[in-house]
């Protein structure tokens, strides 16, 4: 029943493997066995009966709905809940009430893993890395380091503390959090253990980030030591997080101190007592399998060809023109009081310069579907005052064009776009042209599906003053001619990874 | 059969009271400590900064400065004067330039310093076109709004109109 749904299960495991918060999934995965046994133990082979029919019936029944619209739907995320019904359902097949009452934490461990619909703990964390700032600026301030904060991003003297590098503090929020859990039940402790145990855990992570935050901009100002990057940065990330889970072995010694959570009855030999497990109702499981079985191999028949992983070479190299519509390459020392923002697992940016005017090409990729840039610029602190959308024209491409302003005096013009690898340009989808949300989510949701892996170009240009038309045209050209440069790029290495 | 009532020793809880205490602290700090400095003491910091040769330092909180009183034109020129003791020159530039129109009006003291920083550059050599002469005078012509400057405007015009003859 659950080896139907590994094709889709897989690939929800491969998109959360690319989520850095949830990389500890496959430890929380490694360790539910070992629960799952030290659960048993408190269990009586005695109690344990096999649940109503009608009753599993209504799991399974909720795992294939699950698992139908994973399929028709596009929904991935779907596939790892129709995963956990069929589990249940199994857990109750056997065991009934009390087996479920029993595993119930193994089921909680297993729910950990699962991102919210619509990434909102990315949202969450976007505004856990800015209260991180907030309270990292002040402390600086305390500590008389001079400093400027935009954004996420904090400018001490000479030096830019990118937050969003110091961040994998807040990444690891999650895993803390999940340890934590697993903590509780694997020494059996009562589940109110939880209410004290997690938010001491998540007040540990947080003000560890602002004194990792706190830690790299002070030895740099003080004492010119670089704690953001090599080997001085992974430590220093590493024994933060260490010294977080230390953290929370020592609260959980403290709550056995206050409440006394260890005074429980001792666990039963479950091991010790001969029990074999046994499926009552045989046509019951053997009509769920097939229905399942056929759902499962039809969802990954629909599915086989979404969610493709990028072709490009690992080491792509773009090559842009030295002289592209007028502009000249420069050196990349030579910047401007800004820089592009670039979030992709590659990047590669070029520096040009026209006259008086210099403007940052960026290039970025993979992206999973739109990628809307100014998220990035807005957490850099930028204030987004015009946007404007120019469809593709020929063998223009689409542009999307962003105005935005940075405290004190910096104003910026960006055009970005995208386009998948084989070379064809994407428009924003439009949100706007179905009558309610959740048919604009599944429309959307399909079409990030089907899609390829898409490529992001982006030209910047930052100054003081405003730029004249004529500025704004001759940016145009160049974002014209980078970007038609990088589509052939794109389509011919596509060409030659697809066989 | 309840577990056994052992002694259990303290020293491991200690961490996690002083890390909770520590942290709660810090929280009441941080809530307590206000949005943003005074920006009486960041000027004053400013000026510490710039005493003590950290110019970069200055840099930071005369931009801290704007971006809480933005309408504040002389935190504009300070912040440019900084740039410029950094050999940033051209970036001062812009910034004044945000405060001193060329087509008149703004802040006197900024094209005051415009128009000083443009003789100054031909005095050490540098080329200028009659058209930046033009703009340079314009700034200091514009200078004269203020009357505290007129003199000092006066004189760069007399430099100025000087390095257009032939």
């Amino acid at each position: 029943m659950l080896g139907v749904q590994l094709p889709l299960l897989w690939k929800f495991f491969l998109d959360l493997w690319s989520r850095p918060q949830y990389e500890f999934f496959p430890l929380l995965l490694l360790a539910v066995p070992f629960v799952a046994m030290a659960c048993l133990k408190e269990l009586s082979p005695q109690d344990i009966r096999p649940g109503r029919a009608w009753i599993v019936g209504l799991w399974w029944a909720a795992a294939w709905l699950m698992l139908a619209l994973a399929g028709v739907m596009y929904l991935r995320w779907l596939a790892p809940v129709a995963a956990w019904l069929t589990l249940a359902g199994c857990v109750w097949a056997i065991g009934g009430r009390a087996l479920a009452r029993a595993l119930w934490p193994v089921a909680v461990l297993l729910l950990l893993i699962l991102p919210p619909p619509g990434r909102y703990d990315e949202t969450l964390l976007v505004q856990l890395r800015q209260l991180a700032v907030t309270c990292a600026s002040r402390i600086l301030d305390a500590l008389n380091v001079p400093l400027f904060v935009h954004g996420a991003v904090i400018d001490i003297p000479d030096h830019r503390l990118m937050v969003e590098e110091a961040c994998s503090g807040i990444n690891s929020m999650l895993a803390v959090l999940a340890f934590t859990v697993l903590l509780v039940f694997w020494k059996r402790l009562p589940a109110t253990a939880l209410l004290f145990l997690l938010p001491a855990a998540a007040f540990f992570v947080f003000w560890a980030n602002v004194f990792r935050i706190v830690a790299c901009g002070f030895a740099r100002e003080r004492y010119d030591i670089d704690l953001l990057s090599g080997t001085s940065h992974e430590l220093l990330g590493v024994g933060l997080f260490v010294a977080c889970m230390a953290l929370v072995f020592s609260t959980e010694r403290l709550g056995q101190h206050i409440w006394k959570w260890d005074d429980r009855p001792e666990p039963t030999e479950f091991g010790q007592t001969n029990w074999t497990p046994v499926l009552p109702n045989v046509r019951l499981f053997v009509l769920a399998a097939v229905v399942l079985g056929v759902t499962g191999v039809a969802t990954a028949w629909r599915t086989a060809g979404c969610w493709v992983e990028s072709k490009l070479p690992p080491r792509v190299a773009f090559v842009l023109p030295d002289e592209l519509a007028g502009w000249k390459r420069v050196a990349d020392s030579d910047r401007g009081p800004e820089g592009a923002e670039v979030v992709g697992r590659h990047s590669q940016l070029f520096q040009y310069r026209r006259g008086d005017l210099l403007a940052t090409v960026g290039i970025d990729y993979p992206f999973p579907g739109f990628h809307d840039a100014t998220v990035c610029y807005r957490l850099a602190g930028w204030d987004i005052t015009d946007t404007a959308d120019h469809a593709a024209d020929g063998a223009r491409p689409n542009r999307f064009d962003v105005a935005m302003r940075k405290k004190p005096l910096v104003q910026g013009l960006m055009y970005f776009s995208l386009c998948d690898e084989s070379g064809q340009w994407w428009r924003r989808p439009d949100s706007a042209s179905e009558s309610s949300m959740i048919r604009t989510k599944l429309r959307l949701a399909r079409e990030r599906a089907q899609a390829l892996p898409l490529v992001q170009m982006q030209v910047l240009r930052v100054g003081y003053e405003s730029l004249t038309d004529a500025e704004q045209a001759q940016l145009g050209e160049l974002f014209e001619s980078a970007a038609a440069s990088m589509a052939t790029n794109i389509r011919q290495w596509h060409t030659e990874a697809t066989p | 059969m309840t577990r056994q009532e052992a002694r259990q020793p303290l020293w491991p809880v200690i961490p996690a009271a002083a890390a909770l205490l520590l942290c709660c602290g810090l929280t009441a700090y941080v809530a307590l400590a206000g949005a943003e400095p005074e920006p009486a003491s960041l000027k004053a910091n400013a000026q510490t900064a710039t005493a003590a040769g950290r110019h970069s330092a200055a840099v930071l909180h005369y931009q801290h400065l704007l971006a809480i009183e933005p309408g504040n034109a002389g935190h504009v020129v300070s912040l440019a004067a900084a740039l410029d003791r950094l050999k940033r020159r051209p970036e001062a530039i812009a910034v004044l330039s945000t405060v001193a129109p060329l087509d008149g009006g703004g802040f006197a003291p900024a094209h005051l310093k415009l128009a000083e920083w443009a003789v100054e550059s031909r005095v050490l050599g540098g080329q200028m076109n009659g058209a930046a002469i033009d703009d340079a005078m314009r700034h200091a012509r514009a200078a004269k709004a203020d009357p505290a400057l007129r003199q000092q405007a006066d004189a760069l015009i007399d430099i100025l109109g000087g390095m257009r003859t032939p």
